[in-house]
């Protein structure tokens, strides 16, 4: 507790210079007097404009030498966006820098919004902020012991080095934080999301994981102890990662979605196993068995492999990645749901390849030929094309959409079934009458488009914005509306036959779950 | 030994009222609260008239103790359980009735209610203090002291007291101060817990393994330095007890700790406070007595007493504030270390300025090194002090103890008087009262319905008058099982009663484990509640701490304890003599008689219930506060609630998380039936009767065995508060009371954060007892019916006094409530000069008077209403209206048809015009230098009257011959010596 975080910033004799936790800090230092140096800053809160203030105590210390710092005076506090002057009496070369403290132990933060906040050893122990929002905060070095974060939303915040001993974090969302070196024993995260989240040496001894989503978490050094509850499947996960796994028996276990990179899986059995989109990059699955295993969407950059049984297309996919495919006869391969990320296809023959749903995001296909290619919900976000790219007029326009935007683009009537147009931008487009039916529209943004008539039948629309969109006549049978929005919209004669709403927006504002 | 349930020795002029066990008094016509008297006995300013609250019976006893004894002047019919007596003027008596909710007020010339004040819940005392003198009425159930302008009967203010069920009152020598003992007090023990996650969910980490606790994370901790004393059965070896909490208590320095002086204070109070879900300064106050200016009506605590502080008296001389009650030493772990010595019986001296205290046991001749000591000395000790009185120098204080049927006097420094013996009272000694001008101290004995004279100079009871008593047999029987000290410990200082108090709890959690006992294995005879996860199949002996739980309506709600692992009431029978230290068990048939007791404790009328019984829809929630998830912020007052709606919150099936697939109503408790895939059907009784209510085994009680709770106290409970830094209560809600308020119990549980919901839910579990809920359908598998629950509607007790015709509306609701609710309906008051009673009769609309020919319509009868003729009308519950209205003794002749014959109305053999078949009914009556006896002749029967002054002796002594025809008979007898007593036989003559 009482922990302080540095923060800033060091100050040549006269010059201020900006770090640390405090967004665009700036301190200046002048020569008051001889002998004398007036150091000033404004307050301003560690949060941005539009969450919750919180206003920082300041700590203005002094060295001579980068090493050795002392404090002048006790900290001080101001209001919001007033300059805090202090005046040294000193006459030699100094270096000055301010320190922020955040102290609010016990604070009653519910519900609160603390985006991006810049808490980096903050001492929040006891704090309550069940239901509170802390998307991307830093909170590295930060002592969260015993905090209440029940219901929370910390989507990308960092964690490092953080105190979260005895959290009570059940059903809290940290997809895609950073928890590397955080102490987490006796934590309670019972059903939290703790996706994609970095929890590298970390410590959960007696912590309780029960049911949470480790889905892609990286457990590289991270502590359990006897005491852990953590689900099998996770906890299998763990012990490949740290213990390694050489000569292994994973037949018919589940190993989908896991950070797996580096895992040492020589000489492992995984026959039937399911590693579907699991990171096997720099894995060693030299002399392992693969067969049968689902290897949709495995990522093998860098995977050793030797000697290993797997099915010759998987083989195939891992000579593209860490081989290229440059000019590569590829005519008639079955490359479905491969991860192909950032491959060179440069020039690549995929005439009457299947690719049906893999993905080539940022990849380079210059110069190769799709032609009779099976191209549905082929992923093609920052992919390379040009002139020379041989590829049907369908996943030409999806490739627009995506690498260009479709924001206000006239597509009435056009064909987008069966494509994946995932984070698409199609603001105010004209999609009157188009054909957008078993497409894959999670998190587009359709803000005022024009969807009248449009088909969206059985269609992924996940996390989708139809804000104020037109959408009326349009067919939203049994199409996913998971979170979202339909606020403002107009949907008169619209169909909505066995569409999922679960916690979707609805034109009124209400949340409507179904 | 003294072991008899009803003593045999009465020691006084009579040996003929046993004839009253005929009464035909049950609980068909007797509801039982187990309330108990708080000061019941009151002498008139000029010494010449003893007033007495007659619990059972409802009534105020007025005597003449002019003659150095009790003398019965009449009775007047109050409100329901009335504990509580005082003058206010030598004409006119205030009595508090506690279930009434109500204060009588008497005229004593006329004995007539003329008045009836409506106070707030479960009135305890009354005072008078102030200039000008204000009445000072203790509200136990919302922790209130009402003020009350005696002259017009206005409320002057209410004032809150910081304490849970603030009771006993008592006024400084110069009026200016009140003082208000807080019955429930607490004892500055609290609980280390894991507190409550969601259902389905793994218990929250316990802060007792935490590594930064004093033992490093060891659960459960050594109890004697690094070892457990007594030490681990070797079968337990393999089977780690469960993780629990621990109790910690503050010690004088302000420490909490541990009974190995284990330093938990950085948990409880410190920086780590967050860890154990408390603020930083988190404590727990552990108020009193609470001192009130009657000038200003502030309010100061004196602190750190007792955990129940019982009664309370000033000494007259010094001012000195005296606390009687009891002490538990609940932080210390394990039952056989508690055997015997688990609770202390205390006296505490308060200084009224600064509230320094002193705090003395009143047995010092105990050690508590052993948990049994001789009969002789057990009999020396005083259980469950329930009355202090100074003598007028200060110099004398008599201690009544309920539970040890005796009297102890003290000096003025709190020291025992005659250490080698007591004064024996009859059973259930409670309020006093002394007359001192004549030696005479007057004792209420609330289990024998009796009032005993001691001679204080001489300290001898040299009388002891029998009130009439409707208490069934059942309870009369049973109880002392429950409270009496000396039959059923081996200190004589403790009873079940010590922490079920009056039959409810103590409000402690106690951690009873036991180290020497073995894994008890549950059988297929439990029933075990939906869902039906996989059952973790033993009870573990070393159980941790719980809290103690209401007796009240349990028998035929097996099985009991938290964890449903006593099977049956006689499978306490251990505790008798392990906890207690008994030297013998009870036996069989001893056991029934206390189950037989216990069965008839139901649950008071729910203070939260308008009178018409619904479900209040706008319900002011008073200590329940916002946790900040909703939109209220952390602290807040939360919104008030709708219990109906709350009702559609708890009855949802939204299957794991619905409140009704476990408890059901109306009692809260689970099932007593299995879904056979069609409906519901009973469990067949085991067979010794017991029943099957549901156990549940849940994730987050690490899928150990629970009995699913009942849910009719819940308000008793309340007083915890993690959030703030004065505590009224240490223990809260779940098994072992970590969970500190029902905000966050329902919350954590169920995931609740919408403020008005939460509201709602705890208006409506608030709200629980009192019944009346829709019928439950039998084939809904998620949705059991439950076992009925013993409690009685929310009008109950309620009354009015009327004294014109004009109040024909409130009458008509009352009517109204008789005719479609559980309720009887009573009036009593005057018609043309005489006292008379009259009964509701709903199927015909019209009150049945006291004379059996007489009924009245509901106009007709307040039409008899008159200043000087009052009416006071009185819901009571179901069943009792006919004995309370207008047949006292419950004989079938109603009372005025029996004054008309001149047969007693308070004597069931006692009745008008009935031909005897054998010589009975005889009774008497005390006077001054006579005893006038009564009987019934049989007509060509002769009998002799005949005495005896020591039943030793060997002869009988013909006092009178009669052969007469039928009816009653008397004669006095003017020569029996004062003070003596003499016995008194009817022969047939020879």
């Amino acid at each position: 507790m009482n922990i302080r975080s540095p923060i800033l910033i060091l100050s040549a004799l006269l010059l201020a210079a900006n770090a640390g936790a405090q967004r665009n800090f700036s301190v200046s230092a002048a020569a008051n007097a001889p002998g004398s140096v007036i150091v000033s800053w404004p307050v301003q809160s560690a949060t941005p404009t539009g969450d919750l203030l919180v206003l920082p105590q300041f700590q203005l210390q002094r060295s001579f030498d980068l090493k050795t710092w002392t404090n002048l005076g006790a900290p001080i506090s101001g209001t919001l966006h007033q300059t805090l002057t202090v005046a040294d009496t000193n006459d030699a070369p100094a270096f000055y820098k301010v320190q922020s403290i955040i102290s609010q132990e016990y604070a009653q933060l519910d519900n609160v919004t603390l985006d991006s906040g810049q808490l980096s050893g903050a001492d929040f122990f006891g704090a309550e902020f069940f239901g509170a929002t802390l998307n991307g905060a830093s909170l590295n070095g930060a002592d969260l012991s015993a905090a209440d974060f029940r219901n929370a939303t910390l989507f990308s915040a960092d964690f490092t080095d953080a105190t979260l001993f005895d959290v009570e974090a059940s059903g809290a969302l940290f997809d895609g934080s950073t928890m590397p070196g955080v102490d987490a024993r006796f934590g309670d995260f019972q059903e939290a999301i703790l996706f994609s989240v970095v929890l590298s040496n970390a410590d959960f001894s007696s912590a309780d994981l029960t049911g949470a989503d480790l889905d892609f978490a990286v457990f590289n050094g991270m502590k359990l102890d006897s005491n852990t509850l953590m689900d099998p499947k996770p906890t299998l996960i763990w012990q490949i990662v740290n213990n390694g796994a050489p000569g292994s028996n994973f037949n018919f276990q589940d190993l989908s979605s896991a950070a797996l990179f580096g895992a040492n899986l020589n000489r492992a059995t995984m026959i039937d196993a399911d590693l579907n989109s699991s990171e096997l990059n720099n894995a060693d699955i030299r002399n392992a068995n693969l067969t049968g295993a689902d290897l949709d969407y495995v990522v093998f950059q860098g995977t050793l492999v030797s000697n290993t049984l797997m099915a010759p297309e998987w083989l195939l996919v891992w000579k593209i990645v860490n081989q290229g495919a440059t000019n590569a006869n590829l005519q008639g391969t079955n490359l479905s749901s491969a991860f192909l990320e950032n491959a060179n296809l440069h020039g690549a023959l995929l005439n009457n390849a299947n690719l049906d749903g893999t993905d080539l995001s940022g990849s380079d296909l210059r110069g190769a030929n799709f032609t009779g290619a099976n191209m549905a919900f082929v992923e093609l976000p920052g992919t390379l094309l040009d002139a020379t790219t041989v590829i049907d007029p369908k996943s030409l326009l999806v490739w627009k959409i995506l690498n260009q935007t479709g924001n206000g683009l006239s597509l009435v009537a056009s064909n987008l079934s069966e494509v994946f147009l995932a984070n698409a931008s199609l603001r105010g487009a004209n999609l009157t009458s188009a054909l957008c039916n078993s497409s894959v529209f999670s998190d587009a943004d359709f803000t005022g488009a024009n969807l009248h008539s449009a088909n969206f039948a059985l269609s992924e629309l996940a996390g989708a914005t139809l804000v104020n969109a037109t959408l009326t006549s349009a067919n939203f049978n049994e199409a996913d509306l998971t979170e979202a929005s339909l606020l403002g919209s107009t949907t008169n004669g619209a169909s909505f036959i066995n569409t999922t709403f679960n916690d979707t927006i609805m034109p009124d504002g209400s949340i409507r779950n179904q | 030994m003294k072991r008899s349930v009803i003593s045999l020795a009465i020691a006084g002029a009579f040996l003929c009222n046993a004839a009253l066990s005929y009464a035909a008094f049950s609980t068909t016509n007797f509801f039982n609260f187990e309330d108990n008297p708080v000061h019941p006995v009151a002498l008139s300013p000029d010494a010449t008239r003893l007033a007495v609250c007659n619990l059972p019976d409802d009534r105020l006893e007025i005597f003449d103790i002019t003659g150095g004894f009790p003398v019965s002047l009449g009775s007047v019919t109050v409100g329901l359980d009335p504990v509580t007596v005082r003058f206010r003027t030598a004409t006119e008596l205030w009595v508090a009735n506690y279930v009434s909710s109500s204060i009588s007020i008497v005229d004593l010339p006329s004995m007539r209610v003329k008045a009836t004040l409506i106070v707030s819940n479960e009135p305890a005392d009354v005072v008078f203090a102030g200039s000008p003198a204000l009445a000072f009425i203790s509200c136990e159930r919302f922790g209130l002291v009402q003020v009350v302008n005696p002259t017009n009967l206005l409320t002057v203010t209410n004032i809150a007291i910081d304490g849970k069920r603030p009771r006993a009152l008592a006024v400084s020598p110069d009026g200016s101060t009140v003082y208000a003992a807080i019955f429930q007090s607490g004892n500055a023990s609290t609980i280390i817990s894991p507190g409550m996650s969601p259902i389905l969910s793994f218990p929250r980490a316990d802060p007792v393994t935490f590594p930064n606790s004093p033992y490093g994370g060891i659960d459960p901790p050594p109890n004697v330095g690094t070892n457990f004393v007594p030490a681990f059965d070797p079968s337990l070896s393999n089977s780690p007890p469960p993780l629990t909490g621990m109790i910690v208590k503050k010690n004088a320095a302000g420490q909490w700790m541990d009974d190995n002086q284990g330093n938990w204070t950085d948990f409880i109070t410190g920086d780590a406070a967050a860890l154990t879900e408390r603020v930083p300064g988190w404590d727990m106050p552990d108020h009193d007595v609470a001192v009130i200016n009657t000038a200003t009506f502030s309010v100061r605590y004196a602190t750190g007493l007792m955990n129940l502080c019982m009664a309370l008296g000033v000494n007259p001389a010094t001012g000195q504030i005296t606390v009687v009650g009891t002490d538990s030493i609940n932080q210390i772990r394990f039952q056989p270390v508690l055997d015997g010595i688990f609770v202390r019986i205390e006296l505490a001296l308060v200084d009224p300025a600064a509230l320094t205290n002193q705090v003395l046991d009143l047995n010092p001749h105990l050690n508590y090194q052993t948990p049994l000591v001789p009969e002789s000395l057990r009999d020396l000790s005083v259980g469950d002090p329930r009355a202090i009185l100074w003598s007028s120098d200060g110099t004398r204080g008599y201690i009544t103890g309920m539970g040890s049927g005796n009297l102890i006097i003290v000096n003025a420094q709190g020291n025992r008087l005659n250490t080698n013996s007591t004064i024996d009272l009859g059973e259930g000694p409670t309020g006093m009262a002394l007359d001192e001008a004549r030696g005479r101290l007057y004792v209420y004995n609330r289990f024998e319905g009796s009032i005993s004279t001691v001679d204080i100079t001489n300290q001898v009871v040299t009388n002891t008058l029998p009130l009439f008593d409707p208490t069934p047999s059942v309870i009369k029987t049973g109880r002392p099982f429950l409270y009496d000290t000396h039959l059923t410990s081996g200190l004589g200082q403790s009873s079940c009663a010590s922490c079920h108090v009056d039959g409810r709890t103590d409000g402690l959690a106690w951690d009873l484990g036991d180290p020497t006992s073995t894994v008890e294995i549950i059988d297929s005879s439990y029933n075990f509640a939906q869902p039906l996860p996989a059952v973790t199949n033993n009870y573990h002996p070393m159980k941790g701490p719980m809290t103690t739980l209401t007796l009240q309506d349990i028998i035929g709600h097996e099985p009991f304890h938290w964890r449903g692992d006593r099977q049956d009431i006689q499978q306490f029978n251990i505790a008798f003599t392990n906890l207690q230290a008994m030297p013998d068990g009870l036996d069989t048939n001893e056991m029934q008689e206390l189950k037989n007791f216990v069965a008839t404790i139901g649950f008071a009328p729910n203070g939260f219930r308008p009178l018409n019984n619904s479900l209040p829809t706008n319900l002011v929630l008073p200590g329940q506060f916002a946790l900040g998830r909703g939109a209220l912020p952390a602290g807040a007052p939360l919104p008030n609630g709708n219990a109906s709606n709350g009702l559609a919150t708890f009855t949802l099936e939204q299957p794991p998380n619905g409140c009704v697939l476990c408890h059901t109503v109306p009692s809260g408790l689970g099932t007593d039936m299995r879904f056979n895939g069609i409906q519901w059907v009973q469990i067949p009784l085991a067979s010794n009767s017991d029943h099957h209510l549901a156990v549940v085994v849940l994730p987050r009680e690490n899928n150990l065995p629970f009995k699913i709770p009942q849910l009719r106290n819940l308000f008793d409970k309340a007083g915890m508060d993690f959030t703030r830094t004065n505590s009224q209560l240490g223990f809260g809600f779940s098994h072992d009371g970590g969970v500190d308020s029902l905000v966050r119990f329902v919350q954590d549980s169920f995931q609740l954060t919408d403020d008005q919901q939460t509201a709602d839910l705890i208006a409506f579990l608030f709200s629980f007892s009192g019944s009346g809920f829709p019928a439950v359908p039998l084939n809904d598998p998620n949705h059991a019916p439950g076992p009925q629950s013993l409690d009685t509607p929310a009008a109950t007790g309620f009354q009015i006094t009327v004294s014109n015709s004009a109040s024909l509306s409130a009458l008509n609701t009352m009517i109204s409530l008789a005719t479609n609710s559980q309720l009887d309906l009573v009036a009593k008051g005057r018609e043309n000069g005489q006292s008379r009673g009259w009964f509701f009769k709903p199927s015909g609309g019209f009150f049945q008077s006291d004379r059996l020919a007489e009924t009245e319509t509901p106009a007709q009868l307040l039409a008899f209403a008159a200043p000087g003729s009052e009416q006071t009308y009185t819901l009571v519950p179901a069943g009792s209206g006919e004995r309370i209205g207008i047949d006292r003794d419950a004989d079938g002749f109603f009372d005025q048809d029996e004054l008309d014959a001149s047969a007693n109305p308070a004597n069931p053999l006692s009745v008008p015009a009935q031909p005897p078949t054998q010589i009975g009914g005889i009774s008497l009556a005390l006077s001054p230098g006579a005893v006038a006896l009564k009987w019934y002749a049989v007509q060509g029967l002769g009998c002799l009257l005949q005495y005896k002054n020591n039943l030793t002796d060997s002869a009988w002594t013909t006092l009178s011959t009669n052969t007469a025809g039928i009816g009653s008979l008397s004669v006095s007898d003017l020569n029996r010596p004062t003070n003596t007593a003499r016995f008194y036989r009817i022969i047939a003559a020879p």
